[in-house]
């Protein structure tokens, strides 16, 4: 009961906090202390929300598809990768620092150089999101991987196990966690960094949309996006929620 | 018949001598107990035993064959339970079964089979967080009985329950390698523990840890709660703690 109450003043709190900077954004928009073009009220935003909708769920298409195969094969280079440094400690001292340098790097530093190796398709869309989102996965599952119980290793061992079992057995499994926490930072990283890299071109994502809109000056519609790719990251997130705690049944029992 | 045997074991941690030439054997249907101090090197001659430590002298034989330095051949239960968080019971006590290569369903049934007497039907889908302690020890002891049923190690199997639970599960523990006949050697640093178990106790003392005497418990089984209140068990008690006194691995008290 105490549980129960607790989580809904913990999802209360920042719902208060949400409608009270709503209300504040609606104030100063109604008093006219900014010019009404450059921000907008919180209504016409929610009408151009609605008004855009088909062509917001169309473009968002694109920029997903670019974030699902970008996160795809993130996934797979954070795996090889973490299973690499783990395997070989001249990897993981090698490249460990180098790896954490390279996030300094901003993606929207790089995404021009994309463009000009890859050109204007899908390619520097994919090739940015690998980018953003291989990271925090790879850290994730590396520090899973270190955090193994060696005790579990040598009882394994005790019973004949071969290193492909006791990888399978216990390191697997104890990377899970790690990997889920990578996740949830990378999808949403995956969605930006797939607008993030629309916006120096091509004919279809949210990331052009946007930029379109912007040359229209149409900046309530402009808001639309943000929120809408706001709302797109919520959802994945909660959707990796879903699936961890889908996939790590012994936690919370 | 003679099962298991280790032959002059040493043993040293960065050139700092930890066992020395320790010797014991252990025979079919036998229960035997090592004995000694914390820290004079008992979990190290189990490592030695099971096979994933090799010692810098000595041989261990199982059957007459040597097994010096060869994991998989010995069952051994550590000192911690290590049932893996991420697997539910059944899965954790059949591991042995499918590393060794049978097919999930086999294992499950094969194992299945024990889950009544060792006191955890129903607990096949439960995650270990969800055991009591006593519970848990039981599926880690079934583990290893599925390992390799012959010969287990246990590395104090007992010593984290509370009072009541442990008295509970040493009776339990009596009936039920009796009824499977196990033969089993652990260890322990509970004198009155390793009395009310053990058909022999090994003593283990001194700095680098060596078997100081080996002691016969004569006492028929099945053993009663009485038996550890009697005079014979306190004869037992007296001689054991006669040779721990004088364990110079103690000497920093000044005994
Ligand atoms: N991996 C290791 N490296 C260095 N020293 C070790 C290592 N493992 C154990 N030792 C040392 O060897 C000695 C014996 O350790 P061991 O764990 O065998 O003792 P034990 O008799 O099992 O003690 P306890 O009853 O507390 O479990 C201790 O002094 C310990 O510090
Ligand atoms: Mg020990």
């Amino acid at each position: 009961m105490k549980k129960r109450l607790k989580s809904i003043t913990d999802k209360a709190y920042p719902a208060i906090a949400g409608v009270l900077i709503i209300i504040i954004w609606h104030v100063i928009s109604a008093a006219g202390g900014v010019r009404e073009y450059l921000l907008p009220s919180p209504m016409r935003v929610l009408f151009a929300f609605v008004e855009t909708l088909p062509e917001l769920m169309q473009h968002a298409g694109t920029t997903l598809f670019e974030a699902f195969v970008g996160l795809t094969f993130g996934i797979m280079l954070a795996f090889i990768m973490a299973v690499i440094m783990d395997r070989a400690d001249f990897f993981y001292r090698a490249f460990y620092p180098v790896l954490v340098v390279s996030q300094t790097i901003p993606a929207i530093a790089v995404a021009p150089l994309l463009v000009l190796w890859l050109g204007y398709g899908v390619a520097p869309k994919i090739a940015l999101v690998v980018l953003v989102c291989f990271f925090p996965i790879a850290i994730g599952m590396l520090d899973g991987f270190k955090s193994i119980d060696r005790d579990a290793v040598v009882l394994l061992r005790a019973m004949g196990a071969t290193s492909g079992q006791v990888f399978y057995h216990i390191k697997l499994p104890s990377c899970l966690g790690g990997f889920f926490a990578g996740l949830k930072i990378s999808v949403s990283y995956a969605v930006v960094g797939a607008v993030i890299a629309e916006w120096l071109g091509g004919n279809a994502g949210l990331g052009v949309y946007m930029t379109r809109v912007r040359k229209s000056y149409a900046y309530d519609k402009m808001f639309a996006v943000i929120i809408f790719i706001s709302i797109i990251s919520l959802l994945l997130i909660k959707a990796v929620a879903i699936l961890e705690k889908y996939s790590m049944p012994w936690k919370d029992k | 018949m003679n099962i298991l045997k280790a032959e002059d074991i040493s043993v040293s941690y960065d050139s700092s001598l930890v066992i020395k030439d320790v010797s014991l054997n252990l025979n079919k249907g036998e229960v035997v107990c090592l004995l000694g101090a914390s820290g004079i090197g008992k979990s190290t001659l189990f490592g030695v035993l099971s096979g994933v430590h090799l010692p810098d002298l000595g041989r261990v034989f199982l059957k007459g064959k040597e097994i010096t330095g060869k994991a998989g051949e010995i069952s051994y239960m550590q000192q911690r339970d290590l049932l893996l968080p991420y697997k539910t019971i059944m899965e954790n006590v059949s591991l042995p079964l499918i590393i060794n290569g049978a097919s999930k369903k086999d294992a499950y049934m094969a194992a299945g089979a024990y889950f009544e007497s060792f006191g955890l039907t129903g607990c096949e889908k439960k995650y270990p967080n969800q055991l009591s302690g006593g519970m848990r020890q039981r599926a880690a002891l079934l583990r290893t009985y599925l390992f390799k049923s012959d010969i287990i190690l246990l590395d104090e199997p007992f010593s984290d329950l509370d009072v009541i639970t442990k008295h509970a599960m040493q009776t339990w523990f009596l009936s039920i390698a009796e009824k499977l006949g196990v033969t089993a050697l652990f260890i322990t640093h509970d004198i009155d523990e390793a009395i009310f178990l053990s058909d022999r106790i090994y003593v283990m003392t001194g700095k680098p840890g060596k078997i100081a005497n080996e002691i016969n418990i004569l006492s028929q089984k099945p053993r009663q709660a009485e038996f550890a209140v009697s005079a014979e068990f306190n004869a037992y008690k007296r001689k054991i703690m006669d040779i721990l006194k004088n364990d110079s691995f103690f000497s920093f008290v000044g005994l």
